[in-house]
């Protein structure tokens, strides 16, 4: 299955080849730590994924996912004080368990709370989070 | 200091209430009702957890916004729903009750955000134990 994905996200004409780059570290290190999870979900939204900067005001956070219009959103500001691995770790996780307007376990914003920390500790747990260390 | 460092404290209780596998099992098949039903079962109160889980909705945002987090009442709540003797060990690692951990803590107009509510977390934490000691004892008696 990563070697579909590592296809479909080279096939994209939006994604430039260093941030493809990252991405595909990313996805092998999820594959290696967690190999039962289905990258199906991904390997169709990650073809014609976008990346677009993201107004303040709207994006709150290094980098957001917008599930409905496939749109990675990304906070300069934000991204440039934390740990950018961990960042878009975080919003690939949203991709992969994406379900269009919500991610995770989190529907109709019941498990909002809940999902958001999940996410940031399994983004830790697969990646590190090196924001952390200098606290 | 990450921005959600509130969800990740109450992540790392309840987790270890309901189990992390079981987690990771419901986030990738999109499952919130699985996760529910696994609070409810173990709280055996379904209020209490749909409280539980409002308060930290508002937090999320809410404390953004005031400047006020609500870690401390989150935290008692989860004691109240799900701290046993079995996992009372559990709940004294991850309990978070020292506010200068958020020190770096910012609201949306960059001021410090009010911990103080994690001040009452660990005198609860310890008459909680205290309560679940003396009802084992009667219990074996």
């Amino acid at each position: 299955m990563f070697e579909q994905v590592r296809l479909s996200l080279q096939q994209n004409p939006h994604i430039d080849l260093e941030v493809k780059a990252d991405i595909e570290e990313l996805i092998k290190i999820f594959n290696s730590k967690l190999p039962n999870i289905s990258l199906n979900n991904f390997n169709e939204r990650i073809k014609t994924l976008k990346i677009a900067s993201g107004n303040r005001f709207i994006v709150k956070d290094p980098i957001e996912y917008d599930g409905v219009n496939n749109v990675l959103y990304i906070n300069v500001d934000e991204l440039n004080n934390s740990d950018a691995k961990n960042s878009l770790m975080v919003g690939l996780l949203n991709i992969i368990s994406s379900k269009g307007k919500y991610s995770g376990f989190n529907e109709n914003n019941k498990l909002e709370a809940l999902n958001i920390g999940f996410t940031e500790m399994l983004a830790d747990f697969l990646v590190g989070n090196g924001s952390e260390v200098n606290e | 200091m990450s921005k959600y460092i509130d969800e990740r404290v109450a992540v790392n209780l309840i987790g270890s209430v309901v189990g992390v596998d079981d987690l990771i099992q419901a986030y990738f098949n999109n499952d919130q009702e699985s996760v529910i039903k696994g609070l409810v079962q173990k709280s055996n109160d379904m209020d209490s957890v749909k409280k539980l889980l409002d308060t930290m909705n508002y937090n999320v945002k809410g404390r953004f916004v005031s400047g006020k987090s609500m870690l401390g009442e989150i935290e008692r709540e989860i004691m109240d729903s799900f701290m046993t003797k079995d996992n009372v060990e559990s709940f004294e690692t991850n309990l978070v009750g020292t506010p200068s951990m958020f020190a770096d803590a910012k609201d949306n107009n960059g001021k410090d955000i009010d911990y103080s509510s994690v001040k009452q977390v660990y005198p609860y934490f310890n008459e909680r134990k205290e309560m679940l000691i003396s009802l084992e004892q009667s219990k074996n008696r």
